[in-house]
């Protein structure tokens, strides 16, 4: 009989694998093949399939730069915000019914103002005579206002918080329907609160941080709005080093450098999966 | 509900509300593929006279010209719009791509009524207006006035200054007048420059607040005082906002402004062609091109146009050479970036 | 409440400061929508509606937020059925190259959007799709795919695909038990990743730049036009009425289906 269920269940297993087959084939229709198409420019030089552009891209310093801020920023922003995301998809898991609504439509509103219009008020807030030099004088931490527009620290600060509520409610959804009992268990067995933090609820969490990171280090590497309208050109990534050479109408440099994003984007990702298996495992 | 159903229901649901927008050229239809910032103008101002004088139903797809050109690549067998309206920089890319079909002077007979030189490129393009781009300014942060292009160079905007972005239209306007106060040459003979250009610069950076590519962004810092001037910013957005009393102007340093003409093309293998024909012809029109000046502060490429106070002759201002800039644009983004960053 | 001591303090203390920087943009935005003047700027000088009885005879405006709802809302319904699907297959199901297809899944996030949007305008024409609503549509259910397939694969991690076998034993079909089982777990996962494909698609500009036309003209589109018009506090006031919009919604769809059992379970 145990035999025939097994059998059953990798017949059902199979099944579900086929879930697969839909997305994968919209996917393949929708946005690999129109992608080939647009980055496949990137291989051709002179007729022939080459690796000439990217020998030719990372031959200039600009381009060499470009890559390494986009990593730079891609990583740091992803691992600031689920650092920070972390805590509050862990409140609002655990808050009271009433305050768990409130909580999540709160985290939510970000996210329905428009991404340049939000930029704007970022760099209204950074100005020289607005409410952040106005506090840092007030509290005598500088004598004159600073600049804090188009710094590397308005870059970051404005990027976390645009991307901040992707890291928070994949937590959330995580913790929502674990851990609870687990938590409650530790406490009833005398562990203490940072015990149970560091030993329960953030093992339990750890899929839902990971995909936090995941999901911003996606956005915030091939972001060109943020980047562009809170620091410009002085800090360069490969998705504004794309939509230039678009507007130059440089097809294939623009290919060339949409690769090179996808590539490390795809790493960052991998190597975030990666991680997170392995913490799951001896746990 | 099963899958299938759902599919299929949302499916007939997709085609029910898209079915009212399938663009069909119509008979006596008109897509015009233009500048979003002037769309309003152009459908509240210009359109209704234009269609009423050539019975055409005008559309205007306002848009960035990086979409207009990529967008005609994709439909080049069977484009929807029939005319363009760029930069003439991206004219001479729609060039490039054999996006444009020639005009003909029988068929637009107000082609031999304009300026000198507003019908370059063999014919592939015509002017429709010039566009003064020149330093807008902080009126309360800059006392005493601009004067030169060399000012912008001075400790007095230090940390205060917006240049634009090379990808901007305004790019080698940048680089043209830091090549000019390097060399001393007048504006047109200084577009070539290149390496003076660059060299000139890089001693801009003291003052350069940051490279902005969001002209919205640059004005909005602008009336703030945040930025006290910022290099390339054009009339038609800056003195309708100068009047409801913003502290900002536009003067135009004694040693010259530039023109950014605003062109008019016909597309290869336009719908209803012949009717485009008439459409470019009655925008060239004395009076329309009055009511354009009117709203835009744009310079008319008709000599016989009286112009308002703040309107600079088109011939007075210095355009660059469309050809030179379209077909080298390119070359010279990286050292452009790397002088400035 | 029970003993939170130090550590539950900090961990309170993090969730609000996040909030807080989360939210301040926003007050800005809202101050900004009340400014008498025409600059984008705190208000000097007194407060001010105009910028909202502005927005009422803009036809354009509200036909943009109705091709914008109705992109958003097909969009998301449509990413909400093919991302399950994947998150389902890649957890439970046993092939090679699961890992492939979450990354295949994931990646429409990791390119900048004026690639997919110029490769959507490409295909188009290869494909013969020349309609625009049709091609938002599957733009942007591209879009959201990622985001709800990423979230229910973090939702479903703890659950042990052993544990549908288990439950087999006690009887269930196997899609029973995967029902049974599974779908309390995938809700708050779902609601999570459907909110961020809607959202996403809502502020989409560079996708929707390259597809939309004349006709078929998306929010984002028409707010970059007013704001090449000139950076007045229009916009500000859309954002502003669009804060409100949703956080009515949200709070409707909670009365109506109950926000707090998808969330809570």
């Amino acid at each position: 009989m145990g035999g025939e269920a097994r059998r059953l269940d990798s017949f059902g297993r199979a099944a579900v694998s086929l879930f697969a087959v839909p997305p994968v084939v919209f996917l393949i229709f929708a946005f690999v093949v129109p992608l080939c198409v647009v980055l496949g420019a990137a291989f051709l030089d002179g007729g022939g399939v080459s690796v000439s552009r990217y020998i030719a891209f990372f031959a200039q310093e600009g381009n060499r730069t470009m890559v390494l801020n986009t990593f730079v920023y891609g990583v740091v922003t992803a691992l600031v915000c689920a650092a920070l995301g972390f805590p509050l998809g862990y409140a609002i898991a655990r808050a009271g019914r009433r305050m768990q609504v409130t909580l999540i439509v709160l985290t939510f509103l970000p996210l329905c103002t428009s991404i340049i219009v939000k930029a704007f008020a970022i760099t209204l807030i950074l100005k020289s005579n607005g409410p952040v030099n106005a506090l840092l004088l007030m509290l005598g931490v500088v004598d004159e206002p600073v600049r804090l527009i188009f710094t590397r620290t308005a870059l970051f600060v404005g990027s976390m918080n645009a991307f901040l509520p992707f890291a928070v409610l994949p937590v959330f959804a995580v913790l929502a329907e674990r851990g609870r009992d687990l938590e409650e268990a530790a406490a009833s067995l005398g562990c203490s609160p940072a015990f149970t933090l560091f030993h329960v609820v953030i093992p339990t969490a750890f899929p839902g941080i990971v995909a936090g990171f995941s999901i911003v280090a996606a956005q915030a590497i091939s972001a060109y709005v943020v980047p562009t309208l809170l620091i410009g050109d002085r800090f360069r990534v490969l998705a504004r080093g794309a939509y230039d050479s678009y507007v130059l109408n440089d097809r294939a440099g623009a290919a060339v450098a949409a690769t090179i994003l996808l590539a490390l984007s795809l790493a960052v990702v991998v190597c975030a999966n990666r991680l997170s298996r392995r913490a799951e495992r001896p746990a | 509900m099963k899958r299938r159903q759902f599919l299929a229901s949302s499916l007939a649901a997709g085609t029910a509300l898209t079915a009212p927008s399938l663009v069909r050229a119509q008979a006596r239809e008109i897509v015009i593929a233009g500048p979003s910032a002037q769309a309003k103008m152009f459908e509240t101002d210009v359109q209704p006279i234009i269609e009423k004088r050539t019975g055409a139903k005008i559309i205007m797809d306002g848009s960035i010209s990086v979409k207009h050109i990529q967008t005609l690549i994709a439909q080049r067998s069977a484009p929807t719009h029939s005319i363009t309206w760029f930069p003439d920089t991206d004219m001479v890319t729609a060039m490039g791509e054999g996006l444009l079909a020639p005009l003909d002077g029988a068929k637009i007979p107000n082609l031999a009524k304009l300026l000198p030189g507003s019908v370059p490129a063999d014919k592939l393009w015509v002017q429709l207006k010039v566009a003064r781009f020149s330093i807008g300014v902080n009126t309360d942060k800059v006392k005493p006035p601009l004067e030169t292009w060399s000012d912008i160079w001075t400790d007095r905007f230090k940390g205060k200054l917006l240049v634009p972005a090379y990808a901007l239209t305004q790019g080698p306007m940048m680089m043209t007048a830091a090549a000019h106060v390097e060399t001393g040459k007048p504006l047109a003979e200084a577009q070539y420059e290149i390496e003076a250009a660059y060299k000139r610069l890089k001693a801009l950076k003291p003052n350069v607040l940051n490279v902005f590519s969001a002209s919205p962004q640059a004005i909005m810092l602008l009336e703030q005082g945040e930025a006290h001037a910022v290099v390339g910013l054009f009339s038609s957005v800056l003195y309708p906002r100068m009047r409801q009393g913003m502290p900002i102007d536009l003067p135009s340093p004694k040693d010259g402004a530039f023109g950014s003409p605003n062109c008019l093309g016909l597309v290869e293998k336009a719908p209803n062609a012949s009717l485009a024909n008439a459409v470019i012809d009655a925008m060239l029109d004395a009076d329309v091109q009055k009511i354009m000046m009117e709203k835009t502060f744009d310079s008319p490429v008709r000599g016989d146009v009286a112009l308002d106070p703040g309107v600079v002759a088109a011939d007075k201002l210095v355009s660059l050479d469309p050809i030179f800039w379209g077909k080298r644009r390119p070359e010279f983004a990286p050292g452009y970036a790397a002088a400035l960053a | 409440m029970r003993r939170k001591g130090i550590t539950g303090i900090v961990m309170a203390g993090l969730a609000a400061a996040a909030l807080i920087f989360m939210l301040a943009p926003l007050a800005l935005v809202v101050a900004v929508s009340l400014s008498p003047t025409i600059g984008f700027d705190l208000p000097k000088n007194g407060l001010s509606l105009r910028w909202y009885f502005a927005l009422g005879p803009l036809d354009e405006f509200w036909r943009a937020l109705g091709v914008s709802l109705r992109v958003a809302g097909i969009a998301t319904v449509s990413a909400v059925v093919l991302g399950t699907l994947a998150a389902l297959a890649i957890h439970f199901g046993r092939f090679r190259g699961a890992e492939v297809v979450r990354l295949l899944v994931l990646s429409p996030l990791m390119l900048p959007g004026i690639v997919k949007g110029i490769a959507l305008l490409q295909a188009a024409r290869l494909f013969g799709v020349m309609d625009s609503f049709a091609l938002l549509l599957i733009g942007h259910t591209v879009l959201a795919i990622p985001f709800v397939m990423r979230t229910l694969t973090a939702s479903l991690s703890g659950i042990d695909p052993a544990i549908v076998d288990a439950a087999r034993t006690l009887g269930f079909s196997y899609p029973g038990a995967m029902l049974r089982i599974v779908a309390p777990n995938l809700l708050p996962g779902m609601f999570t990743g459907a909110v961020f494909g809607f959202l996403s698609s809502f502020d989409n500009y560079s996708i929707s730049l390259f597809v939309a036309s004349v006709r078929v003209r998306p929010l984002p589109i028409q707010m970059i036009q007013y704001l090449d018009e000139g950076a007045d506090p229009s916009i500000a006031a859309i954002s502003t009425a669009l804060i409100v919009l949703t956080a009515i919604l949200l709070l409707l769809a909670d009365r109506a289906v109950g926000l707090k059992r998808v969330a809570a379970g």
